[in-house]
């Protein structure tokens, strides 16, 4: 049952987050457009510029509209289907999610200047307030990142997951108190069975027992795997929302075959290229050495490492030492039985001596490090093929934007091969056929990223130390109740999109509108 | 309901009003948006434990209002973009929707208040029995006329904004404001009798925050003042709204420059009675019949909150706060209304 009731809740969070996502990436990546345009109207004076930027507003005040509600809802929701994430929110991310706060109100404000004073002011000043909008954008996509990350890497807990999880490297500075942690893991594993764990925190007593956690409440902003994290997901969005903005500017200069779409595809191509090019290269590489240390169990699921391997190229790429092992499954087993012996009440006592684990204090660590392992050896196959095809397509997004630059640029001996190998389909179709093609690989990259960064996580929700059964609801959900939610949810999304499809193609006439819309016509 | 009038009496000016109103909607509807987010994480963030029992007990009714926040957004979106592009009747019913699922988010939220004045499913929950307490949340005597409280105070402020947006210089318009103001001084009518039955509910089940809005020998915190100085305020909100109604005539009469007063008023009211809610429950964050559970009892004992990092958000939550005010009015009365005509030819 409540198994069944984390699968059914771990569905519903995804498509949530995934709905968010979409949105989030437009949000991130059309103030880069519009920035972009804006800049060109300034210095060429072209209407068709200044028309662009209005449409792209459009489009992007919508957007915000359902971003900023669908984040709610998927914030809201986590605390309602996962209620133990409380815990998290009101420790390790209550510094990152209050400051989040100022981002997220700054966005609406600037979005709102932006809109109504857009060519009412200089075109220099609409451009500095789009700028820190973009600015607060980024920096709340960043600090929910970080609070994300801190889930994938709970820096701040010191040695703590390694005493249960021997093959886990130490997470930075120890800021727990581990005898506050041990009693509430206590706590939670206490109601686990019946599925009732997080009703733990809903006790003032045992809150007050628990008591202080966290000394540090700034420790998540110290993370490396954070701030790789966030250059890695935030670049990520990027580009998808960049992508979209192409794809649609793409689908009008097919249809219309006018230059004035083709202005906006050059306009934008130079800055999305770039991103391309600098996200696997800096960010991806540099979120992948940080996978490797500090999600040992991730890594070796991405590689496919069942034992131990030596790989010169994956050693260089992922450790920076061409003679550093990929470790396997078969280590992570020899350090659980480095464990042999050692009950959960030897354990929680030599950190507390007052704990008392009850009838969880013969509890063989050994096992439940090896059980561990079990629960996510079988997934081996799925990350690992998610994570090539994500490779593959992430190469697809590159190659496929490559067309489209030769096509629309001139470019020496590269535009002549396109020219040779697709000129039959005509510049119009061909930018369009690429556009959706790099626009598809790109949000595909992403959506993979991160579901290999969520189900890699597995089987803990907070790496090493919480499991979901841990964390998840003990309201018994009808899966009818679930299942309406989820359509309503879904609902919004393609609406959303719908909407934004009509803010582009779509001049209001409010005069004729209004005519029509009160039956004079 | 203008929107729905307008097709049925094929009234193009009924149709002016509806979209001008609309767009004050949307924008206050991004913005509170927002602030939906930021109360999830203040509540979680320094009431973990309170958040918790919420998500829990009050699970279903925090459904509802999620939901019907769901239904909304898009609701709103499909009506602004299907204006005109739809038959009329389709879309009037867009609206009804729209409207509907604006009433469904108190219904859900409003059961938290209910239970922090009147804790029977908190309660229950506390003698283990977690079912009973989920729907009981329903059956709080408290939860009814709350409830009816804040949809007929809603609908009150809407007419008396409605009537003061268009007292607002260049946007003058004494019919439209006419039909605000009559929904307004409608639904303060029917707040006459929802609210005193509010209050003697909370006199049956509430005492201490009915001593303390009452100021009364038993108040915990005496917030009589704030009490008087609301009545006195709906007197006066009164009072000007039926002289505006007598000199309006229908929407014929000449609109004095002091209906702009109404809107600010009749939110200055609603500011106050949700303070006095929540204020008067001092020095308890939960009441039961004889006191309650304090603050500290719930607030977050797994961190040190810096309180300079605290007051700093909020300087600049405010901050952002009147910006927005600041460019809301701007958005409504300079630039976003532009678009439109002030009454509409039908020769177009």
């Amino acid at each position: 049952m409540v198994q069944d009731l984390t699968s059914s809740l771990f569905l519903v969070s995804a498509l949530g987050i995934y709905i968010h996502s979409f949105f989030l990436s437009i949000s991130l990546g059309f103030p880069l457009v519009i920035i972009t345009l804006l800049y060109k109207f300034w210095r060429t004076e072209d209407r068709d510029y200044a028309e662009a930027v209005r449409i792209a507003t459009s489009v992007l005040g919508l957007n915000f509209a359902l971003g900023a509600i669908t984040g709610t809802l998927v914030e809201f929701g986590l605390v309602q289907a996962w209620p133990g994430t409380i815990f998290a929110i009101a420790t390790f991310g209550l510094m990152p999610l209050t400051m989040e706060l100022i981002a997220f109100i700054g966005e609406i404000v600037l979005l709102i200047l932006f809109i109504v004073t857009l060519g009412r002011v200089k075109t220099p000043a609409s451009i500095g307030i789009m700028t820190i909008y973009a600015g607060m954008a980024i920096l709340s996509g960043a600090l929910i990142t970080l609070v994300n990350s801190w889930i994938n890497v709970p820096w701040g807990t010191g040695s703590l997951p390694n005493a249960l999880n021997p093959f886990m490297p130490p997470y930075g500075p120890n800021a727990v108190d581990a005898r506050s942690l041990i009693r509430l893991k206590l706590q939670l594993l206490s109601q686990l069975m019946a599925g009732r764990s997080a009703e733990a925190l809903q006790n003032p007593a045992i809150a007050q027992n628990v008591g202080l956690t966290l000394t540090d409440p700034f420790v998540a902003f110290y993370s490396p795997y954070a701030w790789a994290s966030v250059a890695h997901a935030v670049t990520a969005a990027m580009i998808v929302g960049i992508s979209v903005a192409l794809a649609g500017y793409a689908y009008r200069y097919f249809r219309s075959g006018n230059n004035s779409s083709k202005k906006m595809i050059r306009a934008i191509l130079p800055i999305l290229l770039f991103l391309l090019i600098l996200q696997p290269t800096v960010f991806g590489d540099s979120m992948g050495k940080m996978v490797a240390v500090y999600q040992p169990t991730k890594f070796a699921l991405m590689e496919s490492a069942k034992t131990t391997e030596h790989n010169p190229l994956m050693g260089l790429l992922a450790f920076g030492d061409p003679q550093q092992s990929i470790p396997g499954f078969d280590q992570f087993r020899k350090a659980c039985n480095s464990l042999h012996g050692q009950s959960l009440g030897d354990l929680t006592r030599k950190v507390d001596p007052s704990a008392n684990p009850g009838n969880l204090s013969s509890a063989s660590i050994e096992q439940i490090c090896l059980s561990n392992l079990q629960a996510i050896d079988y997934k081996m196959g799925l990350i690992s093929f998610a994570y090539s095809v994500k490779i593959f397509l992430g190469i697809i997004a590159l190659l496929s934007l490559c067309v489209v630059v030769v096509s629309v640029f001139r470019v020496r001996v590269l535009s002549g091969i396109a020219e040779r190998l697709f000129g039959s389909l005509g510049q119009g179709r061909l930018v369009l056929i690429f556009s959706i093609v790099e626009l598809a690989a790109c949000a595909m990259t992403a959506s993979l990223g991160w579901f290999i960064r969520e189900v890699g996580r597995l089987p803990w929700t907070v790496y090493g130390l919480l499991y979901p059964q841990e964390l998840v609801s003990p309201v018994p959900i009808d899966p009818i109740v679930l299942a309406v939610f989820t359509m309503i949810f879904s609902i919004t999304g393609m609406v959303g999109v719908f909407g934004m499809y009509l803010v582009c193609t779509r001049r209001l006439k409010f005069i004729e509108l209004l005519a029509r819309g009160a039956g004079v016509e | 309901m203008a929107r729905f009038l307008a097709w049925r009496r094929k009234s193009p000016d009924l149709e002016i009003m509806s979209r001008r109103v609309f767009k004050i909607l949307i924008i206050h509807e991004l913005f509170s948006g927002v602030w939906g987010t930021i109360i999830t994480i203040v509540l979680a963030g320094l009431f973990p434990t309170l958040t918790a029992i919420a998500t829990d007990i009050i699970f279903y009714p925090i459904l509802i209002a999620l939901s019907s926040i769901l239904i909304r957004i898009p609701s709103i979106a499909l009506f602004w973009y299907t204006w005109g592009k739809i038959k009329p009747a389709i879309h009037a019913v867009l609206g009804f929707v729209m409207a509907i699922s604006g009433f469904g988010v108190p219904l859900g939220f409003r059961t938290i208040f209910a239970q922090l004045n009147y804790p029977n499913a908190f309660e229950l929950a506390a003698e283990g029995l977690k079912s009973a307490a989920r729907v009981a949340t329903f059956y709080d005597p408290i939860y009814l006329p709350l409830l009816l409280h804040t949809w007929f105070g809603a609908l009150s402020i809407g007419g008396f904004i409605v009537a003061s947006f268009f007292t607002i210089k260049r946007n003058v318009n004494a019919k439209f404001a006419w039909t605000g103001l009559w929904h307004g001084i409608l639904f303060l009518g029917v707040q006459g009798l929802v609210g005193p039955w509010y209050l003697l509910t909370l006199g049956n089940y509430t005492p201490i925050l009915f001593s303390n809005v009452l100021g009364l020998a038993s108040a915990t915190f005496n917030i009589q003042l704030i009490f008087f100085a609301k009545i006195l305020m709906l007197g006066v909100l009164l009072l000007t709204s039926l002289t505006l109604w007598r000199r309006l005539q229908r929407g014929k009469g000449v609109l004095p420059r002091y209906a702009l007063a109404l809107g600010p008023m009749a939110l200055l009211v609603a500011i106050f009675g949700e303070f006095m809610n929540d204020v008067g429950r001092y020095p308890y964050l939960v009441l039961t019949v004889k006191g309650g559970m304090l603050p500290s009892e719930f607030i977050n004992k797994y961190v040190t909150v810096p309180p300079l990092a605290v007051g700093i958000v909020l300087g600049i939550l405010l901050l952002f706060v009147v910006i927005f005010m600041g460019t809301a009015y701007y958005a409504l009365n300079r630039r976003f209304l532009a678009d439109l005509p002030s009454s509409f030819n039908h020769d177009v």
